[in-house]
């Protein structure tokens, strides 16, 4: 069983450093919603060109999240946020750490290598929750703003969240190195041999 | 006669049951599973599985925000009273939800355009796939959300018929081992044997939509099915990709008969929800949600 933490955004340095695998933390604070690559090579191609970004990352955290929300008498009601795949932003993890300081990327399933490198060059780590553990996970956030206007119906998900004890978000991805994804990657070949005996099969 | 609304309430009060509860088998069978997890980190997520699962039937929210392209499968005998358009009940379900009766994302796209029609609809969609079948007395409609992320992770093989069984298993095993968390385990694997690709795929959706638990009615497949989901269960993927003893609630089995020279094999994905539910409209118009 790993340590519980109670963190707030911005997170700093020493503050993901200090976490390892099967910590749990419980985050308070800002979070982006980044379910589209769309969402992320805006936010590269803007900073390529020298305009300013709509939000400060430093220290924040990006969500892989898709969410079912709607404006109601002008609030944003929030009906249901989940977690979406991480491996598909791979290609942007990187950059978004070492361009923008983020220190917390919050998803499922993990990311690549070179993630992992950024994460521990620069001090962020990977929080994961559970698919389809929406409904523990919904109150205990909301929506502050969209952090870009809405593209109806194409893409109305580019959202600021405001955490509350978030969590428990478990590190399965540290900021020295540290990955359960690559962990289990490394007992693939061992663990294929296992089932190709079990069934009675040539490799 | 049925009318096009007794059709459409039932489509309704399913596609809410299939988002919102989890079929009782696959509960049964999560519990199972996280009694006898050995590390503590697969045994906290599958605790927290059904957590979040009970939460959500409580609530009656969705239990993942991926409400899936929506897809239907219905048996009929020949002669049910129902003879206004199949579709039109289906589609305007959705559009009732869409226009605040139950907001979800919508999810479904033109392939080619990306057009959205902002209500979960589009060419075909929902899917319906009709079976008739005269031993019913009644209309019989399965519903699921298709996941983007199990369903991405579905694959076909032709081979040739000396690859034979031992092809099938490495096929499978091999789908599996590549899927690692993507499909959001303990995962149902359904697999498809025979037949030219669309029965083939057709025959692994079947058998993913089997409910947990069951077998095959042939003791050799059977066997098959119990043989694979043991194997596959050494994989180490564990819940949700953390690692552990269950990746795999159940893996089913369907076949078809297959041209002399060929083997041919597809293996379908259900992430640990299992999302399905049934109902039934009898002749007198009364719904049975099952």
């Amino acid at each position: 069983m790993g340590r519980i933490f109670h963190l707030s955004t911005p997170l700093s340095e020493e503050d993901v450093r200090q976490l390892a695998i099967d910590d749990q933390v419980y985050l308070s604070g800002d979070a982006f919603c980044m379910l589209y690559a769309s969402h992320y090579t805006m936010l590269l191609e803007a900073q390529e060109k020298g305009e300013p970004l709509p939000m400060d990352l430093a220290g924040k955290a990006l969500y892989n999240t898709g969410v079912i929300w709607r404006k109601e008498n002008g609030r944003n009601v929030l009906y249901a946020l989940g977690t979406t795949a991480s491996y598909k932003f791979n290609a942007f993890g990187p950059a978004m750490i070492r361009r923008f300081g983020v220190r917390a990327m919050i998803g499922k399933g993990g990311m690549d290598e070179a993630t992992l490198e950024a994460m521990r060059e620069c001090g962020c780590v990977f929080l994961a929750i559970s698919g389809g553990a929406t409904a523990l996970f919904t109150p205990k956030a909301e929506i502050a703003e969209e952090y870009l206007p809405a593209v109806p119906p194409l893409d109305n998900q580019r959202l600021r969240f405001r955490l509350h004890e978030f969590g428990p978000l478990l590190v399965t991805m540290d900021a020295h190195g540290h990955s359960i994804y690559k962990d289990a990657e490394a007992l693939g070949e061992e663990r294929k041999k296992n089932i190709y005996a079990a069934l009675r099969i040539q490799g | 006669m049925i009318s096009k609304e007794t059709m459409k309430s039932a489509v309704k009060a399913l596609w809410l049951r299939c988002l919102t509860q989890i079929p009782p088998q696959v509960r049964e069978k999560l519990r199972e599973m996280a009694e006898e997890e050995p590390g503590e980190r697969g045994r906290d997520c599958l605790k927290m599985l059904l957590e979040s699962a009970e939460t959500a039937e409580n609530h009656r929210s969705v239990i993942c925000q991926d409400t899936g392209l929506p897809t239907f499968l219905i048996r009929t005998p020949l002669d049910f009273p129902y003879r206004d358009d199949l579709r039109a009940p289906f589609e305007e379900a959705f559009r009732d939800f869409m226009a605040g009766e139950f907001p979800t994302r919508s999810m479904v796209v033109h392939p080619l355009t990306g057009e959205d029609r902002g209500d979960n609809t589009a060419a075909n969609v929902p899917l319906i796939q009709t079976t008739i079948d005269n031993s019913l007395d009644y209309m019989e409609i399965k519903a699921m959300p298709i996941s983007a992320g199990p369903a991405s992770c579905a694959d076909y093989q032709f081979m040739p018929s000396s690859a034979g069984l031992d092809g099938v298993k490495k096929f499978v095993a091999d789908t599996v081992l590549k899927s690692g968390a993507k499909p959001c385990p303990p995962i149902i694997v359904g697999v498809g044997i025979g037949g030219p690709m669309a029965e083939t795929a057709r025959l692994a959706f079947e058998a993913v939509c089997r409910p947990v638990g069951s077998r095959h009615p042939e003791a050799d497949i059977a066997a098959l099915e119990q043989e694979l989901l043991e194997a596959l269960n050494l994989s180490g993927i564990g819940p949700m990709g953390l690692g552990g003893k269950n990746s795999v609630m159940a893996v089913n089995v369907e076949y078809s008969g297959v041209l002399r020279p060929w083997m041919t094999v597809a293996v379908e994905f259900k992430c640990w929800i299992g999302h399905q539910a049934v109902c039934r409209i009898y002749r007198d118009g009364r719904i049975e949600q099952i």
